[in-house]
């Protein structure tokens, strides 16, 4: 596409007091056939593309494609993720539920399909960057952009004649009709001042940030700002000179315990078998005890005690399956001491559950090893659904 | 031209009374309990159409939407379809003993139903249905009344009355749909728990009665009566109809997203229900006619002013409309059923409201003639 | 009909932008998926077993919910089938051993396992002929496998079923490129005839809080305390909590008799069993005087 050359006529225009007025006009300077027709509206006016005979517009199909592509991206990274790279149970539910894909594939559906829209328009259909449309030289145009409606007749070919376009104009109805040259593009709005203006920004974001960067570098003492993390307080392995030997640590004071952290007063496992529980099985006890089952156990030895974590079993060691024999003749002192002291590979809990809460633990343990393992008494009075339980016989132990 | 409208009207007058055998005898052969349910089915889609051609007028009123001023008179006369469901639900009430656990004696018992004991009781129910019945009657004869009046007198004074009374019985709407809602549908299930159901409802009311609007005036349309009604007209209607297809879909999904991760037993029971076995199916039909088939037949810029697909769309709005009813209310009775009694329900209660229908659109002018805004209305562009 | 739209020009403009698209989101997909990714697990040692959710049984709530089920019984186990390693027995026994053994005994049976670090004495080397406790004949391994080795990590693993067990024993003894012999005819018969002698029970199942409420039900409250204030000083002053001293003091066997153990368990046990930690101060005689007064007023 050739550039017009300026001073050349780049169109007629004319203008009109209403829409309609424009609607009525348009049909008849086409039927002149003079040149491309080109109307100019301070707002859209529907109907108008199809009048001036213009091809319909691609862009819906366009954003409908993108929009497509998008659900399809958002569905199969999703799926990707959550199903098949980090598969993470979350909830309870599986790691390829597409109800919890469904938002963000909306979220990115409608994102392809605004950006393919804007961008689509702007660049591709209204072929931007365009600097300096003629028509925006004109008289005309600070009518058109407030309450007028322009239709134009612009130089194509060489049917173009510029006192017929005035005429077809006149006739149509227009007032007042202006004949519009291609300017020289010396504005401000020229493809050589946006190069310079990004050149410059460019060269600014470059300076400043190497400036910033070596001011940090070779003043690094000067903080910015105070943050929180600095207080007057003792951190760990600090030296203080508040103590005598100059140490931030200290040994408790002689013949004195800190509050929570009495020591156990048995040395091995075996001595702790003995050790009574001292909290009577209630619900609330039981409850107490789930709950501290479920924020600290159930990640290893898995919600029924049998050692299927929730957590992957990428994890390394093998938790016990509390519910063998062995475990189950456990006496309560025997599993407190493996909760206080750990075992294995299993680390000391006596940090995150207190002496009830480790008892309460021991008495939930014993339901869930009583319910994998109940008494064939504990059936009576149960009723059992259609197609479930009584068909044990028939799984492969 | 009168040949061919008579023998319509009687093909339905005939549907009607095959309907109504079918409807009488479904009570002593199928039982109660699904008698009911059909019945409840039925006079919940058409008190919904009514309701909600209310709603638009109201809206209309509120706003002073001009563009919408030549088409009004459809949703008004629509909206006469509540005259009907006033006796409707009053005979419906006789499924409070059969279909509500709320209002069995058992429900003294039980610990969740005793709190909500007195609320869901046959005397407190039956009192809020009468009251929302008279207060929806008052709209009735407010709105489409005044502005039948407003045919002979041309009294522009009834779009004041109208704009003040507007939002008045808007509040009154939201409050009495979602009564419809939680009191009829809800309380089948009474412990199941959702806050939004009262929305969910009133999309699919919204989306009917446009659907009904819709249809109506391309009707009327093709018979050559409401001129000077444009495309740019249809345009907002195709519009209007596509909008709320999506706003439904989102409340309904945004319901179900977040029982579902809730997780909750008090809320996911309600879906386990319908989202097993054969009602999986109705599920995902629902899914199909009630957004997808509409969401991309409406897309298109061009189809929106398009009568034919308006029409057929707007008609399976409707079916949708009843489809998703169906999904609320019979998954109470078990599996899903679909047999002579649904049918002989459709075929009476499809062929009387068209009937009402029909001897409606006859009332009054086309078009609000007295209301000074019908000149702006009728140059309405996009 | 596309042509109403665009031209061709512009149609090939379009979707070579539209493959510019699709290319970006698979080099995207491509290095955040597939390289990034397989950069970090370069040196993973395990390969990551499938996941499977633990959902309930009777819908997507509590995993501990699920419906009863009634006990039954695997019938005999022909000793014919277990007895000699087939490659049906050594696939099973592969896949056992990589759910339950690995952690501690490696992949390949060094006793070199992530878990294994930490531990004394260190698991077995199934590789090499010696060190085994219990030996490394057939039933020298189903003896570890069912009774653990006491002192150690190993824990019995009588939950698996009696093919499975039979099924690791093979497995175990083909880490091992050594004999494995001889087997002590007797001993395998015994084993044989145990095998076909009688199947294994397997308990019924209840479901977690039908089994806590049993639990509840079942427990039997001590008798409290009687006439705690009217105790001596020293009672009083000893027992902190007496609802929890009464539970210790219940579950005490012998403490009457024997006064130097009573005295042993209730410090250990001190504050938590409702008696105070003075208690651990306490002089013979207080002890002999305590002793007395506890017996005094516990209910028998």
């Amino acid at each position: 596409m050739t550039q017009p050359k300026s001073g050349d006529t780049f169109g007629v225009v004319g203008l009109f007091e209403s829409a309609d007025a424009l609607m009525a006009a348009i049909s008849k300077v086409r039927e002149a056939g003079l040149g491309k027709v080109e109307a100019y509206t301070p707002y859209p006016v529907h109907g108008l593309d199809k009048a001036l005979g213009q091809r319909r517009s691609p862009l819906g199909g366009m954003v409908m494609i993108m929009g497509v592509l998008g659900a399809l991206t958002a569905f199969l990274f999703q799926w990707w993720i959550s199903g098949i790279d980090y598969p993470i149970v979350t909830g309870g539910k599986a790691p390829t539920s597409w109800q919890a894909f469904v938002p963000i594939m909306f979220e990115v559906t409608v994102l392809f399909a605004t950006f393919t829209a804007g961008l689509g328009m702007l660049f591709f259909l209204n072929k931007l960057p365009f600097f300096g449309h003629p028509v925006l030289h004109a008289k005309a145009i600070s009518a058109i952009t407030r309450d007028r409606f322009g239709l134009a007749i612009e130089a194509e070919g060489d049917a173009f004649d510029v006192a017929a376009a005035v005429r077809a104009l006149e006739s149509a109805g227009a007032r007042p009709i202006e004949v519009i040259s291609v300017p020289s593009f010396s504005g401000p709005m020229t493809a050589r001042y946006l190069e310079r203006s990004l050149l410059g920004i460019a060269i600014a974001c470059a300076v400043s940030g190497y400036a910033t960067y070596w001011a940090v570098k070779l003043f690094p003492v000067l903080p910015p700002t105070s943050h929180m993390l600095v207080q007057p307080r003792l951190d760990p392995q600090k030296p203080s000179a508040f103590f005598k030997d100059g140490h931030g640590m200290q040994l408790p004071v002689p013949g004195t315990v800190a509050r929570g952290y009495l020591p156990l007063g048995v040395t091995s496992q075996e001595e702790a078998a003995t050790l009574v529980n001292p909290l009577a099985v209630t619900q609330k006890v039981l409850e107490e005890g789930r709950q501290a089952y479920m924020n600290h156990c159930v990640v290893c030895h898995g919600p029924l005690a049998n050692g299927v974590p929730t957590l992957t079993s990428a994890y390394g060691a093998k938790p016990a399956n509390l519910q063998a024999q062995q475990f189950r003749e456990y006496p309560d002192g025997k599993i407190y001491w493996a909760i206080v002291m750990g075992k294995n590979a299993m680390p000391s809990y006596a940090a995150d559950l207190s002496e009830d809460d480790r008892w309460a633990v021991i008495h939930y343990l014993r339901a869930l090893q009583r319910a994998q393992n109940a008494k064939p008494g504990d059936l009576a009075g149960v009723k059992f659904e259609a197609g479930s339980g009584q068909g044990s016989e028939g799984k492969a132990p | 031209m009168t040949g061919s409208k008579t023998s319509t009207g009687q093909v339905l007058w005939g549907a009607a009374a095959l309907g109504l055998m079918g409807v009488v005898a479904a009570y002593p052969v199928a039982g109660p309990a699904r008698f009911w349910a059909n019945w409840l089915l039925w006079f919940l889609f058409l008190l919904t159409i009514a309701m909600g051609s209310l709603f638009i007028v109201a809206l209309e009123h509120l706003v002073g939407s001009r563009w919408s001023v030549p088409l009004r008179r459809i949703p008004e006369r629509l909206s006469t379809l509540l005259l009907p469901a006033v006796p409707m639900a009053l005979v419906a009430l006789g499924a409070l003993p059969v279909l509500y656990p709320g209002t069995r004696p058992e429900a003294a018992h039980d610990p969740v139903l005793a709190g909500k004991a007195f609320w869901l009781s046959t005397p407190f129910v039956s009192t809020r249905v009468v009251l929302c019945l008279a207060l929806w009657l008052v709209g009735v004869a407010v709105l489409t009344g005044g502005s039948l009046r407003q045919d002979r007198t041309r009294d522009p004074g009834f779009n004041v009355k109208a704009r003040r009374f507007a939002p008045a019985f808007l509040a009154i709407f939201a409050l009495t749909l979602t009564l419809v809602a939680f009191d009829w549908i809800s309380a089948l299930e009474p412990k199941w728990y959702s806050d939004i159901f009262g929305v969910y409802l009133f999309a699919g009311t919204f989306l009917a009665a446009l659907a009904a609007t819709a249809a109506s005036v391309v009707y009327l349309k093709d018979r050559g009566r409401l001129e000077g009604v444009r495309p740019a007209h249809l345009y907002n209607l195709g519009a209007y109809l596509f909008a709320f297809t999506v706003f439904w879909s989102y409340i309904a999904f945004a319901q179900y997203l977040l029982m579902w991760y809730g997780d909750m037993p008090e809320e996911v029971f309600w879906y386990k229900e319908r989202l097993a076995g054969p009602w999986l199916g109705v599920a995902l039909l629902l899914g199909v006619v009630h957004f997808l088939i509409p969401f991309f037949a409406l897309i298109p810029r061009d189809a929106k002013e398009d009568t034919r697909r308006l029409f057929w769309v707007a008609v399976l709005m409707l079916v949708a409309h009843v489809l998703d009813l169906y999904w609320l209310i019979f998954p109470v009775l078990g599996p899903p059923r679909l047999f002579w009694p649904e049918l002989s329900f459709a075929l009476f209660f499809i062929s009387g409201g068209l009937l009402w229908v029909r001897a409606a659109m006859e009332r009054g002018e086309d078009m609000p003639a007295g209301d000074p805004f019908l000149r702006e209305g009728l140059e309405f562009r996009l | 009909m596309i042509e109403a739209y665009v031209t061709r020009e512009e149609l090939r403009r379009l979707l070579s932008a539209l493959l510019v698209v699709i290319i970006f989101i698979c080099l995207v997909a491509l290095f955040a998926f597939l390289i990034i990714p397989g950069t970090r697990n370069a040196n993973a040692p395990i390969a990551v077993p499938a996941v499977n959710p633990p959902q309930g049984q009777t819908g997507w709530l509590d995993v501990t919910e699920y419906p009863p089920e009634a006990g039954y019984t695997v019938p005999p186990v022909d000793p014919k089938t277990v007895m000699t390693p087939t490659p049906a027995l050594l696939a099973r026994g592969k896949v056992l051993f990589e759910q339950n053994c690995v952690a501690c005994h490696g992949p390949e049976g060094h006793g070199d396992g992530p878990a294994a670090k930490g531990l004394n004495p260190p698991p077995r080397n199934f590789s090499q002929p010696t060190g085994w406790i219990n030996g490394y004949q057939i039933e020298g391994i189903w003896k570890t496998l069912q009774e653990g080795v006491k002192g150690s990590a190993m824990v019995e693993y009588d939950y698996l079923s009696t093919k499975d067990r039979m099924a690791l024993v093979h497995y175990v003894q083909s880490l091992g490129d050594f004999s494995h012999g001889p087997e002590d005819p007797a001993k395998l018969a015994a084993l044989a005839k145990l095998f076909a002698s009688a199947g294994q029970v397997v308990p019924p199942k209840i479901p977690v809080s039908m089994a806590m409420a049993k639990l509840e039900e079942e427990y039997v409250a001590p008798a409290p305390l009687w006439n705690l204030a009217g105790a001596p000083a020293l009672a009083r002053r000893s027992i902190l909590d007496p609802a929890r001293a009464a539970r210790t003091l219940a579950g005490l066997s012998g403490w009457r008799t024997d006064e130097r153990s009573m005295a042993r368990e209730l410090v250990r046990g001190a504050p938590a069993n409702g008696f105070s930690p003075a208690v651990a101060t306490y002089t013979p005689e207080q002890w002999r005087d305590l002793h007395s007064q506890l017996e005094g007023i516990a209910s028998p």
